[in-house]
């Protein structure tokens, strides 16, 4: 009898291929809508500051002009002329424009309409709006008024506000600075807070009671009261740490104080620098505990008992496993500085009005004209602030909810510490 | 029990009078020269010295000072800044801690700034900080009773329409910073229902006693801006918390008692699932301190948070500094009383 052996088969292995980074997304997106909506809106919203000087149509701090050509003068005229004619006009009595450097207005008087050319007769007098001619071949192309708080438009998507600056250039810039104050900030106090908190977690005893009754005391002061505080402190012209702060900056500053397309920069640093000092206290607090559970491992007192140094035991063994919770706390405090920033900017102590910061374009003038109507300057740079927060807020529920599986199951988001407000 | 409340009310000084040191110490150490920063670049020297004089800017920082001789010699100073900084706030007759500014300060406005900095802070603490303190309560209440009923409703109905929307909304009102939402409410109240904040000056508090619709109308908006935020966070947290207290077997053993639902819900899982609310209450009073000043500043409330920016613009370094203090105890105070209130609840918690 022939021992019947089964032929091995040639079996191509039926596994289903893992699927593709994209294809997880996909998934992950199709089951928390509201983490991809949030994900989405952080993403255009940095996007749209990390691209500012391409994405803006506008400088953010130039007056914008209605651009639309009213005309074009027949001939060149001097400023003491005061009959001249207007071919293709579209301009006509009572507009305003600029001859040399002269205000005039043009009459009511129209000496005579002949197609579209228009001789007019001019008249000396103030009036708010401006025209300016300049100079092209064979007279001059009349451009129109400063376009103050004009509602939004075509051209002007969210409007301009009241000196004429283009709502949605000053949005989109907003975004840079924004992201700017968060990622000095966070960088700025996730450090501070790390080194601190891995110092007196892994030192204990002196060390650890200096710097925790020190902790303590900079917790005994709400938030926002700190963070005035010490920009009080640090942000005055006179006193001598803005003065530091001026001296160190200066090598990377070009022209007035600028970086990175960014005016009044010392301004936005010493206010990174005060949200930097709040954001380290609640950092050092969380990683010394991290840091006290994690020096009772075995591989620490090895690393003791042949001999190491304790800064070497602290940056070898004991700083890589807390850095995977410094970037966690890093991305809960981004949004948490951003709020703070346009709060701190809101109350007219922060970043100062012609920079295009959120929080700022909601404070005193924009605030004045928004109660009279005119609420778009004030309204999009409070939205788009919104709409990160919310993103943060919504991508933190959707990760709580993929990496908690108890949550699974259709009883969803909506839990833990309740989420990032200031 | 007894003797964590007694040991926690014993540290309470000694917390305040490190709060103080560190106060003190931010403001008049860190920044330099304060007679020139109130006075600014508009002084000549002679005033600046005089300033200096007057305020008693010469005497030492500390009433106790330590030469880092061998050995260190302490030593008691009989006049410091520190001390009589803190002796004029506890002392009432003295607390004319602004009064001795006489000279015009620059960047201000002559008409009514120094008039009003020349008001002992005492006095303006007396028409303000009602203002601040009504605002705080009314904002609690609503944040209560917008948090928790919302909260109970999602965790009992997971997955409803209901869930759905009391979620949606909750994210929504804790991503809109309170201080947008305020002019949102202002600016589109006066476009559609042509409504306009009413306006007080100084002084004007009207207790709820005397006027009950003028007061609310006052706070009314005010406090409601300010609590969404705050309701929304309880409203997430009294909806998770519930969650995991409706799968205790006591809930089982209620449901299978026969006992109604809304006995079984309110009675006996509401009150286990508010012990982390009352938590996060304490860690928000000092976001609702922080927001104080920003609504204050919103809807033109004459509360302490405006008083406090008033000065720091109008560079009042002392003024900014008592207050911050004055923020600081509150802070302090009020996290005192909830973990106290925490222990209370829970008797499972024991404070060794």
């Amino acid at each position: 009898m022939v021992k019947e052996v089964a032929a091995p088969i040639d079996v191509q292995e039926a596994a289903t291929p893992r699927p593709g980074r994209w294809r997880r997304g996909a998934f992950l997106a199709r089951q928390h809508p509201l983490g991809a909506f949030g994900l989405l809106c952080i993403l255009v919203l940095f996007g749209a500051g990390v691209l500012a000087d391409v994405v803006a149509p506008y400088n953010p701090t130039e007056e914008s002009r209605l651009t639309r050509q009213v005309g074009i003068l027949a001939e060149a005229v001097s400023a003491d002329d005061n009959v001249f004619t207007i071919d293709q006009a579209e301009t006509g009595p009572g507009s305003t424009i600029l001859i040399g450097e002269e205000k005039v207005r043009l009459s009511d008087f129209i000496h005579s309409e002949v197609g579209d050319t228009l001789v007019i007769e001019v008249v000396r007098g103030e009036d708010d709006t401006v025209a300016v001619p300049h100079e092209s071949g064979e007279g001059f192309e009349l451009r129109g008024a400063v376009d103050q708080l004009s509602p939004p438009s075509l051209s002007h998507p969210f409007g301009t506000d009241r000196s004429g600056w283009d709502v949605l250039s000053r949005t989109i810039w907003g975004a840079r600075i924004s992201l700017l104050i968060g990622l000095v900030s966070v960088s700025v106090g996730i450090s501070l807070g790390a080194f601190f908190g891995v110092l007196s977690g892994y030192m204990g005893g002196i060390v650890d009671s200096i710097v925790q009754r020190f902790v303590d005391m900079l917790l005994a002061f709400p938030a926002l009261v700190l963070l005035l505080a010490i920009i009080t402190v640090i942000g005055d012209e006179d006193s001598s740490a803005r003065k530091a702060i001026d001296d160190l900056l200066s090598p990377i500053l070009t022209g007035q104080g600028t970086f990175w397309g960014i005016p009044a920069f010392v301004d936005i640093f010493v206010v990174s620098i005060g949200i930097g000092v709040a954001v380290a206290v609640g950092t050092a607090r969380i990683i010394r505990g991290a840091v006290l559970s994690l020096k009772e491992n075995v591989y620490i007192e090895a690393a003791r008992s042949i001999g190491a140094s304790s800064p070497r035991i602290m940056w070898v063994h004991i700083f890589p496993n807390v850095a995977a919770l410094v970037v966690v706390l890093g991305s809960i405090f981004l949004p948490i500085a951003i709020l703070a920033e346009s709060a701190i900017s809101f109350l007219g102590v922060g970043v100062p009005y012609p920079t295009p910061s959120w929080g700022a374009d909601l404070s005193e003038q924009n605030r004045e004209n928004a109660l009279q109507g005119d609420w778009w300057p004030a309204f999009f740079p409070g939205l788009a602030l919104s709409l990160i927060v919310l993103g943060f807020n919504m991508v933190g529920d959707a990760f709580r909810d993929i990496s908690d599986p108890r949550l699974r199951g259709g009883q969803g988001s909506g839990g833990g510490r309740g989420g990032v407000s200031l | 029990m007894r003797e964590y409340i007694i040991r926690r009310m014993l540290l309470l000084p000694v917390i305040m009078i490190g709060v103080s040191v560190l106060t003190f110490s931010i403001f008049r150490i860190i920044p330099g020269d304060a007679a020139v920063l109130t006075c600014g670049f508009a002084c000549t020297d002679e005033v600046v010295d005089a300033l200096r004089e007057e305020r008693g800017l010469n005497d030492p920082l500390f009433p106790v000072s330590l030469d880092f001789t061998d050995p260190p010699i302490v030593s008691l100073q009989g006049d410091s800044q520190y001390g009589n900084w803190l002796w004029n706030l506890i002392k009432p007759q003295f607390r004319q801690i602004v009064g001795p500014i006489e000279i015009p300060l620059p960047n201000l406005d002559p008409g009514q700034s120094i008039t009003e900095s020349e008001l002992p802070v005492e006095e303006e603490l007396r028409h303000r900080l009602p203002v601040t303190v009504e605002l705080m309560i009314v904002t609690m209440v609503f944040a209560l009773l917008l948090g928790i009923p919302p909260g109970v409703i999602s965790a009992i109905r997971p997955g409803t329409i209901l869930d759905w929307v009391s979620r949606m909304s909750s994210v929504v009102w804790l991503s809109v910073p309170n201080f947008f939402l305020g002019i949102l409410v202002i600016t589109f109240g006066s476009i559609w229902f042509d409504w306009t904040p009413p306006q007080f000056a100084s002084g004007s508090y009207v207790n709820f006693w005397e006027d009950p619709l003028t007061n609310i109308e006052e706070f009314l908006l005010p406090s409601l801006v300010l609590a969404v935020g705050l309701a929304a966070v309880i409203m997430r947290l009294t909806r998770s918390a519930m969650l995991e207290v409706m799968r205790n077997d006591y809930i089982r053993t209620a449901w299978s008692k026969g006992l109604r639902e809304r006995t079984v819900v309110w009675r006996h899982a509401l009150k286990n699932a508010l012990i982390p609310v009352v938590t996060v209450i304490g860690l928000q009073i000092g976001g609702l301190l922080g927001g104080a000043v920003l609504i204050e500043s919103v809807f033109n409330l004459n509360g302490i948070g405006k008083y406090v920016l008033e000065a720091i613009v109008r560079r009042d370094i002392f003024v900014v500094m008592s207050m911050v203090l004055g923020f600081a105890i509150v802070y302090v105070t009020a996290n005192l009383l909830v973990d106290i209130a925490y222990a209370w609840l829970d008797p499972r918690i024991h404070y060794a």
